[in-house]
């Protein structure tokens, strides 16, 4: 896996890349593209959004992207941007769909709606995976999901933009990581990595 | 857990946690896998000074919207700030498509933007406007009115 390996964190990549589409260099935007978009589908489905409304939230908040491009000035302002950005139009969607507005979103958002042919696909650890993270605050849920597809020194960033408060992981293990790590060495159908 | 856990610097039964989880989400939620390839071909608008309309699919088709569905047509509505736009799609055979839509709005063109190209049709008295034979693929819609300092009006793309 290379994704904890890298010299350059994606959001600094993407961050490269995107500077150059603003200079002119307008190819580069697919780089952006490719670089972020799996860390925004993951941001929309965790925030409840069908696997069609979250396609079409993440499409949105690149057209806005691209619109509002001055305003984005560096690197992790840029992932920080379209995470902010996401979250607010699944969580626009969410209370318009549902007709009432709940008191707090974040605490509501149930887990995604994985299908139980797609639990199916999963190998037996990923599965006992997967059940301790559904039982986490929605919170922890969604910030681990995000920062699953994310490099380590955008984990404080990504944390920063989906409500933890900055800090609570970081460098560091943090909270949601500490409680999920909690759990699974203390059930004994998951094989801990020696 | 106490406080010297949740400060403690990521070890390796972190990254296998945190790379679990990744895989499981790669088997279980996939991102689809055309994704990347609608979020360019609809940043490849030319206006970007656009006001950008979102899709809404009505109820009765959610559960027709599902991978693998064989409905021949559907239909479904985009909004913005200063239009609305119902969205008739006939799939006609294997290829191609017939699109039927009505603007409520100040829209007097429809454009359909396609890979390879785009046509533009009128938008009639009564907000109608049609393509009677569309290549079946993912294509982007562009609204224009005669006022020459409104915006136009985009869509995210999508697949007819």
């Amino acid at each position: 896996m290379t994704a904890h390996t890298s010299p350059d964190s994606l959001a600094v990549r993407a961050g490269r890349a995107f500077r150059a589409y603003r200079d002119g260099d307008v190819g580069r935007m697919a780089e952006v593209v490719e670089l972020l978009d799996p860390l925004l589908w993951r941001t929309a489905r965790s925030q409840g959004a069908d696997r069609e409304t979250a396609a079409d939230v993440v499409q949105v908040a690149w057209l806005k992207l691209v619109e509002h491009a001055d305003r984005v000035a560096d690197p992790q302002a840029l992932l920080q941007w379209l995470l902010v950005t996401v979250k607010r139009e699944c969580w626009r969607r969410t209370t318009r769909d549902r007709r009432e507005i709940p008191s707090e979103l974040d605490e509501d958002t149930p887990a995604p709606d994985l299908s139980p042919e797609r639990l199916a696909e999963m190998s037996d650890d990923q599965r006992v995976l997967w059940r301790h993270v559904s039982g986490l605050s929605a919170r922890c849920r969604t910030l681990l999901q995000v920062i699953a597809f994310a490099d380590r020194p955008d984990y404080a960033s990504i944390s920063a933009a989906l409500g933890m408060p900055v800090g609570s992981i970081g460098p560091t293990r943090g909270r949601c990581l500490a409680a999920l790590r909690k759990a699974l060495l203390s059930d004994a159908s998951w094989g801990a990595p020696s | 857990m106490n406080a010297s856990s949740f400060g403690a610097p990521l070890d390796h039964v972190d990254v296998a946690i945190l790379d679990t989880l990744r895989s499981a989400l790669e088997v279980a939620d996939p991102m689809p896998p055309d994704l990347d390839e609608r979020v360019k071909f609809a940043l490849t608008v030319q206006s970007l000074r656009a006001e950008i309309a979102e899709l809404e699919r009505l109820p009765a088709e959610l559960a027709g919207a599902r991978s693998g569905d064989y409905t021949r047509v559907h239909t479904v509505t985009f909004t913005s700030e200063s239009v609305s736009v119902v969205v008739t799609i006939t799939h006609l055979d294997a290829e191609t498509s017939r699109i039927d839509g009505w603007v409520d709005g100040p829209a007097t063109t429809a454009e359909l933007r396609e890979r390879d190209r785009s046509s533009t049709a009128a938008v009639d008295d009564e907000g109608r406007f049609a393509f009677p034979s569309v290549p079946r693929g993912l294509v982007q819609f562009v609204f224009r009115s005669e006022d020459a300092d409104a915006k136009p009006v985009i869509t995210p793309s999508m697949e007819v």
